[in-house]
C-alpha cells in the first residue's frame, strides 16, 4: 500500500544518481588521474567496486530490517549513547561535504563564466535554493530531480558523444597507470567519492514501503559509476593522462573542445546551465539529509526552524577556505578519509554487526 | 501568495536574459581579438601582436556597401614587448580605449625563431586562460609573425577569422597542410613528445610584385606592353632552343613562401613544422604533411603527378584518396625495432595528355606502380626525417604501450631515442579505380 508524502523507486533513483555523479562536473575526475596516471578508469573501477560492496551490505541488513532506516539501526545496534554518536558523525560530515560543495559549485561558477560575480552571492543563492528544496520537502527535491534527470543525462552524454572524433584509446596504456599499488590503493580509498550512495540507508523509512532499496541503490550506482566511467575514459582519450591530471575541471574542458565545422561550437554553454542545476539539486539534497539526520536524532517534530540556522552553519564553513585550490585539495582529501569512513567503513561495520547479531532471527515484516 | 510566488518565478527566469551583461561589458565596448602574434622580443621575452576588427568598417564591406574612402584599414595591427599575453592585452588597452577580449580569438601564429627556442611558455598560459578556447587554431610562421599578419590580405574574404577557418579545412583537399587546434597540440606534445603545427610564409615574390605595381605611376604604354612580351617570348624561344624543360616538381615539394606563383594573397599555407619536446625542430614541406596526413588516418583526397613509366616524357596527374585505414605495426626485432607501414590508396585519373597510351589494363598497373613507388619514395623520406630528429609526429610508438604495465616504465624506455634507430618498411598499394569521363584520345 502507497503511503502518502514518500519518496517512489523512480524518485529515489533520480535523487541517488543526481546526488552521487555531480561531482563529475567538478575537480573529481582530475584526482583519478593523480592517484593512478593514465589507469584512472582502473582506479575509478576498483573504487566503485568497493562502494557496491559496501552498498550490498547495508541493504542486506535494511531488507531484514523493513521500515528503519541507519539512523535507527546505528542506536539499536550499538547503543543509545554509541548509537548517536556515529549519528552526529553523519551530521558533521554532512555540513562539512555540503559546505565543500556549495563552495566548490561557487567556485567553478565564478572559475568557467561569472568572472566578476562574487562567488559569496553564488553561494548564498545556492544555499537559499537548498533550503527552499527542504523547506518543500524530499518530495519536491525527489521530484525535481526525477523530472530534471532527462535533461542531465543529456547534458552528460552529449560531450560525450561528440567527442568521441578525438578519442585516441592507445592513450589508457599501459595498463597499470602510476603502478599496481597505487592504482589498488588508491581506488581503494577514492571510494568515498561514491560515499553518498549511503543516502538510501539513511532515506530508508522515507521511501514507499513496497520500493526495492537493494534493486534501487544497486542499479543506481551502477549507472553512477558508468558516467563516472565514460567521464574518465574520455578525459584519457581525449587529453590524456600528463595533461589530464592537471585540468581543473576536466569534463567543462571536454565540452569546450567539441566543436563540428563553423556551426557546432560553444556548447559548453547551454550544457553548463543544466549542470549547474544539477549541482544546485546536490546541494539541497546534503542540506536535506543533514537536517534530516539531525531531526531523527533529538526526535525533532518540526525542522523548519533549523533550516535558517543550518544554513547559516553552512555558509560560514562554506566561506572559510581561503582559495579554490584549497578547497578543492581539502574536499579531495575528506572524501578520501573521513567522507570514505564515515559513509561506507562505518556503515558497512555496523550494518555486518548487526547482520551478526540478527542471524538465526526471523526476518522483521515491514508495518503496514 | 501563489502571484507573488509566480513573480518571483518569473524574476528568476528574467534574469537568464540579463547574461550578456554578467561582465558588465557591452558589445560595443569591447575590442575582439581575431589573431594573435608571438615573435621573439628585444626588450622584453616577447613581442606580441594583436589583429582587432573594427567592427564599422568590417560590417559595411560584408554588407558590400561602399568603403567609406577614409583610407581606414578594417583590422588594426599592433604589437606590444611584455612578458606574457595578459600583460599585453593590458598594454593594447592602453592605447585602444576599449576592453580587449579573446572570446573571438581564432588563430595564434607564432614565429619560427621563438618556436626553435620553446614552445611551453607560449602554450600554457593560452591553456588556462578562459578566453582562449583549445580549438584555437596554432601556425608557425616562417619569418616574423606580426609581418605575416600584416602582409594578409584575403581577397575573397573581408573577415580574417573566416579566411582561416577556410584554410584549415582545405586540408581536406589537398592534404598538404594540416589544422592543428591549440589543444590537440599540446596534448599530443604531452602524450606522445612530438607534434607538428601547419607552416605559413610570406610569399616575397608575389609581395614584392604587388608592392612594385602598387608603386608604378601609370599604366604601361603599348610599346613597354609590346616590349615586355617579346622578351617574355625569346626567353622561351631560347629554352626550346637549349632543349631545357623544368623538372617535373610536385605541388607538394615547396615550402611555404617559395610557390612559384603571381598574384592573390601573398602568403602561403603547405608543410609542417615538427616539434619535439617543446622545440621546434624541423620542417616539412606539403609532400611530408601528405605522408603525416596519411599515417594519422587524417588522409582525404590530394592530387599528385606521376611521369608515365613507359614515356617518361609524358606526365599523368591523379586523384588520390584513402582506401584504407593505414596499417601500422610496431615491433621489438631484438636489437632494435621493426616499424612496417601499409597504406592502401585509392586513384583516379585527372588530367592525361595521351590518353591512347593508358587503354589497356597493364598500363594502368605500370601507373599504379608509378603512384606507388612515388608515395614509397614520400613516405620512407619523410619517416627517415622525422627519425633524424627523434620526432615520432606519426604516433608509432603509441603501439607499443600496451608491451609496459606502468606509466613509469613506459617513460624510462624513451621511445624518441629508439625511434631513432628504428627500421622501418613500407608497402604501398595505389588501386586505380577510375579513368574519367574519356579513357582515351583520338
Amino acid at each position: 500500500m502507497r503511503k502518502s508524502n514518500r519518496l517512489g523507486a523512480q524518485e529515489l533513483y533520480a535523487l541517488l544518481l543526481i546526488t552521487v555523479s555531480s561531482l563529475v562536473y567538478f575537480s573529481t575526475p582530475r584526482y583519478f588521474f593523480l592517484i593512478a596516471g593514465n589507469a584512472a578508469w582502473l582506479a575509478l573501477s576498483i573504487a566503485i567496486s568497493v562502494s557496491l560492496i559496501c552498498i550490498f551490505i547495508v541493504n542486506l541488513l535494511l531488507k531484514r530490517r523493513p521500515g528503519q532506516n541507519l539512523i535507527s539501526l546505528n542506536t539499536q545496534i550499538l547503543g543509545t549513547w554509541l548509537g548517536n554518536v556515529v549519528n552526529m558523525l553523519l551530521v558533521g560530515h554532512y555540513v562539512v561535504t555540503g559546505a565543500l560543495i556549495i563552495r566548490l559549485f561557487g567556485e567553478a561558477i565564478v572559475l568557467t563564466s561569472l568572472r566578476s560575480l562574487p562567488v559569496s552571492v553564488i553561494m548564498i543563492t545556492s544555499v537559499l535554493f537548498g533550503l527552499y528544496g527542504c523547506y518543500k520537502g524530499w518530495n519536491v527535491i525527489a521530484k525535481s530531480c526525477w523530472i530534471s534527470l532527462p535533461f542531465i543525462a543529456l547534458s552528460v552524454f552529449i560531450p560525450l558523444v561528440l567527442a568521441w572524433t578525438y578519442w585516441e584509446p592507445s592513450y589508457l596504456l599501459p595498463f597499470f597507470g602510476k603502478g599496481v599499488d597505487d592504482t589498488l590503493f588508491g581506488g581503494v580509498f577514492a571510494a568515498g567519492v561514491m560515499g553518498d550512495i549511503i543516502l538510501t540507508a539513511l532515506l530508508a523509512n522515507a521511501v514507499q514501503p513496497q520500493v526495492n532499496l537493494m534493486k534501487v541503490s544497486i542499479s543506481a550506482m551502477i549507472v553512477t559509476g558508468l558516467i563516472f566511467m565514460l567521464v574518465v575514459v574520455a578525459n584519457s582519450m581525449v587529453n590524456s593522462y600528463p595533461v589530464a591530471a592537471y585540468i581543473t575541471i576536466p569534463y567543462f574542458s571536454l565540452a569546450r573542445t567539441l566543436s563540428f565545422g563553423r556551426f557546432l561550437e560553444r556548447l559548453e554553454s547551454v550544457i553548463f546551465i543544466i549542470w549547474v542545476f544539477a549541482a544546485l539539486l546536490k546541494i539541497a539534497v546534503m542540506i536535506g539529509t543533514g537536517i534530516y539526520v539531525y531531526k531523527q536524532i533529538f526526535n525533532i517534530a518540526d525542522t523548519k526552524p533549523l533550516l535558517l540556522p543550518y544554513g547559516a552553519i553552512l555558509m560560514t564553513t562554506a566561506i572559510m577556505p581561503k582559495s579554490f585550490p584549497v578547497v578543492d585539495k581539502w574536499s579531495w582529501i575528506y572524501m578520501r578519509s573521513f567522507g570514505f569512513v564515515i559513509t561506507l567503513i562505518l556503515p558497512t561495520l555496523i550494518a555486518l554487526i548487526g547482520l551478526i547479531k540478527l542471524r538465526g532471527k526471523q526476518e522483521v515484516k515491514a508495518q503496514p | 501568495m501563489k502571484g507573488r510566488f509566480a513573480l518571483l518565478t518569473l524574476l528568476l527566469l528574467g534574469v537568464n536574459l540579463l547574461s550578456g551583461c554578467a561582465g558588465i561589458g557591452e558589445i560595443d565596448e569591447t575590442a575582439f581579438v581575431f589573431t594573435i602574434t608571438f615573435d621573439k622580443g628585444e626588450k622584453a621575452p616577447y613581442q606580441i601582436g594583436t589583429r582587432i576588427p573594427v567592427p564599422r568598417l568590417l560590417g559595411r564591406i560584408q554588407g558590400q556597401l561602399a568603403f567609406s574612402g577614409d583610407g581606414q584599414e578594417p583590422y588594426i595591427n599592433t604589437q606590444v614587448q611584455t612578458h606574457s599575453l595578459a600583460e599585453a592585452l593590458v598594454m593594447t588597452q592602453l592605447f585602444t580605449g576599449r576592453e580587449v577580449s579573446l572570446d573571438h580569438a581564432r588563430t595564434i601564429i607564432i614565429s619560427e625563431d621563438l618556436a626553435r627556442e620553446s614552445i611551453e611558455d607560449v602554450c600554457q598560459p593560452l591553456l588556462r586562460g578562459l578566453e582562449i578556447r583549445g580549438t584555437t587554431l596554432l601556425y608557425i610562421s616562417r619569418g616574423n609573425a606580426f609581418r605575416f599578419i600584416n602582409e594578409n590580405k584575403p581577397l575573397l574574404e573581408v573577415n580574417t577569422s573566416k579566411f582561416i577557418e577556410l584554410v584549415s579545412r582545405e586540408q581536406n583537399v589537398h592534404g598538404l597542410t594540416t589544422a592543428m587546434p591549440l589543444n590537440l597540440f599540446y596534448s599530443t606534445l604531452a602524450t606522445e613528445g612530438a607534434a607538428v603545427i601547419p607552416l605559413a610564409a610570406i610569399n616575397e615574390t608575389v609581395l614584392a610584385a604587388a608592392k612594385a605595381k602598387e608603386r608604378e605611376p601609370t599604366a604601361l604604354t603599348k610599346d613597354e606592353q609590346a616590349d615586355r612580351e617579346a622578351k617574355a617570348e625569346m626567353s622561351e624561344e631560347q629554352a626550346e632552343e637549349t632543349g631545357e624543360k623544368p623538372p617535373l616538381r610536385s605541388v607538394g615539394s615547396y615550402l611555404p613562401g617559395s610557390i612559384p606563383r603571381s598574384g592573390g594573397n601573398p602568403i602561403d599555407f603547405i608543410g609542417l613544422a615538427v616539434f619535439r619536446n617543446d622545440k621546434m625542430v624541423g620542417v616539412l614541406d606539403g609532400n611530408s604533411a601528405l605522408v603525416y596526413n596519411m599515417l594519422r588516418n587524417n588522409f582525404h583526397r590530394t592530387i599528385i603527378s606521376v611521369k608515365m613509366p613507359r614515356h617518361p616524357d609524358e606526365t599523368v596527374s591523379l586523384l588520390l584518396y584513402k582506401g584504407r585505414p593505414p596499417r601500422i605495426r610496431v615491433e621489438d626485432a631484438g636489437t632494435r625495432y621493426k616499424i612496417s607501414v601499409e597504406l592502401v590508396i585509392d586513384c583516379d585519373m585527372e588530367t592525361v595528355s595521351t590518353g591512347d597510351r593508358i587503354r589497356s589494363v597493364e598500363s594502368l598497373r605500370d601507373l599504379e606502380t608509378a603512384v606507388e613507388k612515388q608515395l614509397q619514395q614520400w613516405v620512407e623520406t619523410t619517416i627517415s626525417m622525422t627519425q633524424e630528429w627523434g620526432a615520432d609526429i606519426f604516433g608509432f610508438g603509441n603501439r607499443l604501450r600496451s608491451a609496459f604495465l606502468t606509466w613509469d616504465e613506459w617513460t624510462r624506455f624513451n621511445w624518441s631515442e629508439a625511434y631513432k634507430h628504428a627500421e622501418v618498411s613500407v608497402v604501398i598499394t595505389a588501386n586505380l579505380r577510375r579513368t574519367g569521363l574519356i579513357i582515351g584520345t583520338y
